[in-house]
């Protein structure tokens, strides 16, 4: 036991003397960003984690789902300022969270300030890259950075704010909503429901039960042949619809103040210059119901 | 290894209260193993055999003190070497290392000065202060609140944005909110 202590107190020494000597080299360009960065690994396993909560600002998030039972969590935080002191004393107020209540796993990161602190400077970003049973239920939060999904075939929970998000490959059942950035989507099949506002969505090989709510916005659906239901209810957005065979389903439109282009088919009960109201019904299975605000409507 | 004070230890062992853990600290600490970094780190370890003396040693000492109350001392000493370990493995996750790396800065990447679309909005603005027909229509009005929306957006934006981007997409949402803003600029003005 005796040896033990100096040996820890030599390691420390040294990490401590190379914390000192990294931090106080004095580097610094006007046209160059030093980038601290500190990075955390995790491998969650037993007991199997039923939802992984993650609330980020400022993210990269990457969730891809692979074959394995566990979760793997990479999260890298970084910092970047032209002054690498600097960067090093914001990158100390950026935080992580990364911890299990039964089986929900959060993380979370977020800027600390402790007392007299000032508010950091430099360009704080992290990265989430996440590897995990495509079972998992996940519940994303980001704002300003990237979301990538794929594979994931249960409940989805997600709330982007100015994000780039795109789904893959993705199954089961969700709620997604966003605001401002993009959203492409990609092969997605079950029960999802999307709130957007100003946000512009691309959704590919869509089938199943699909809900929209948009404001402002383009929005284009390419439904596949797997479409059950279409529901857009749609304020102020450009709406686009694109079938490779239009007539598989049958259609309700109603609109309010919207440009229409419809094809020819389509039955008007109603067409004046401000409301307008089409069908087209061959008894199909899957059903679009649509109903518009201002805007514009374009099914092809 | 002598302990002198060998009952007034055993004496304050037994007073110690005993506290069970909870199952959430189990959970944690199992996490915590399982990191990679400590996994892979485990298994670079290198292997060493200790010399015949040391067990020769050691057998000697046990023969010379077997008693009930020694082997309750060595269990202390290696219950608080255990938790010491334990601790000491424990430490790194909360406190990663910070690793430095450079990278160039690119101007394209960074927020220019306040748009000029603002200050002519804010200028549409004082205009309708005086002349209130077209102003108050409600399709102005309208276009005003929706104007107000994305400069609150880009605002947003621009304080993510903040001294120094690397991130194009940021830029590119703060573009396409400006190009937006002087489309419904650009439509108030033809109302006037």
């Amino acid at each position: 036991m005796k040896k033990i202590i100096p040996y820890e107190l030599e390691v420390f020494t040294v990490f401590l003397t190379w914390i000192i000597v990294v931090t106080n080299t004095p580097v610094y360009s006007q046209n160059m960003l030093q980038v601290a960065t500190k990075s955390v690994e995790k491998s969650i396993g037993n007991p199997a984690v039923r939802t992984l909560h993650i609330s980020a600002e400022k993210a990269d998030i990457e969730l891809v789902a692979w074959d394995k039972p566990e979760i793997s969590v990479v999260l890298e935080l970084s910092s970047k300022h032209p002054d690498k002191a600097t960067a090093v004393s914001d990158l100390n107020k950026f935080q992580y969270i990364a911890e299990r209540s039964g089986k929900d796993y959060f993380l979370r990161n977020y800027i600390l300030l402790k007392e007299g602190e000032n508010k950091p400077v430099s360009n704080l970003k992290a990265r989430y890259v996440i590897h995990l049973p495509a079972a998992c239920a996940v519940d994303v939060k980001n704002t300003f950075g990237t979301i990538l999904l794929k594979g994931l075939n249960n409940n989805l929970s997600l709330k982007a704010d100015f994000c780039t998000t795109t789904l893959v490959d993705i199954q089961g059942k969700g709620m997604l909503a966003t605001r401002f950035g993009d959203l492409k989507g990609k092969e997605i099949s079950g029960s999802f429901s999307f709130a957007s506002d100003h946000t512009n969505l691309r959704l590919e090989q869509i089938s199943g039960a699909i809900k929209m709510d948009a404001v402002y916005g383009n929005v284009e659906i390419y439904p596949s042949i797997g479409l059950n239901s279409l529901t857009i209810q749609s304020k102020k957005a450009v709406i686009t619809l694109l079938a490779k065979n239009w007539q598989l389903f049958d259609y309700n439109i109603n609109g309010a103040y919207t440009t229409m282009k419809l094809p020819n088919g389509f039955k008007w009960k109603k067409n004046t210059a401000d409301f307008k109201e089409a069908f087209f019904d061959r008894k199909q299975i899957a059903n679009v119901q649509i109903n518009t605000e201002f805007g514009d409507l374009t099914i092809k | 290894m002598k302990e002198i004070n060998k009952e007034f230890l055993n004496k304050a062992l037994t007073k110690l209260n005993i506290y069970e853990p909870g199952e959430q600290l189990w959970l944690q600490i199992q996490d915590n193993l399982n990191e990679l970094p400590l996994q892979q780190a485990t298994k670079n370890l290198a292997e060493y055999e200790p010399d015949d003396k040391i067990w020769a040693l050691i057998e000697k000492e046990w023969s010379v003190s077997k008693s009930r109350k020694a082997m309750i001392w060595y269990a202390a000493a290696t219950v608080l070497l255990a938790s010491f370990l334990g601790l000491w493995l424990l430490l790194p996750a909360q406190s990663p290392e910070i690793l430095i790396s450079q990278q160039e800065i690119d101007s394209r990447l960074q927020a220019g000065k306040q748009a000029a679309t603002d200050e002519q909005f804010d200028t549409l603005k004082t205009y309708c202060e005086t002349e209130t027909v077209v102003c108050d229509r409600p399709d102005f009005k309208q276009l005003t609140h929706e104007y107000e929306t994305l400069r609150l957006a880009s605002q947003q934006l621009q304080q993510a944005i903040g001294n120094y981007n690397t991130e194009p997409d940021l830029m590119r949402q703060l573009s396409a909110l400006e190009q937006e803003k002087a489309d419904i600029l650009n439509k108030m003005a033809k109302l006037i």
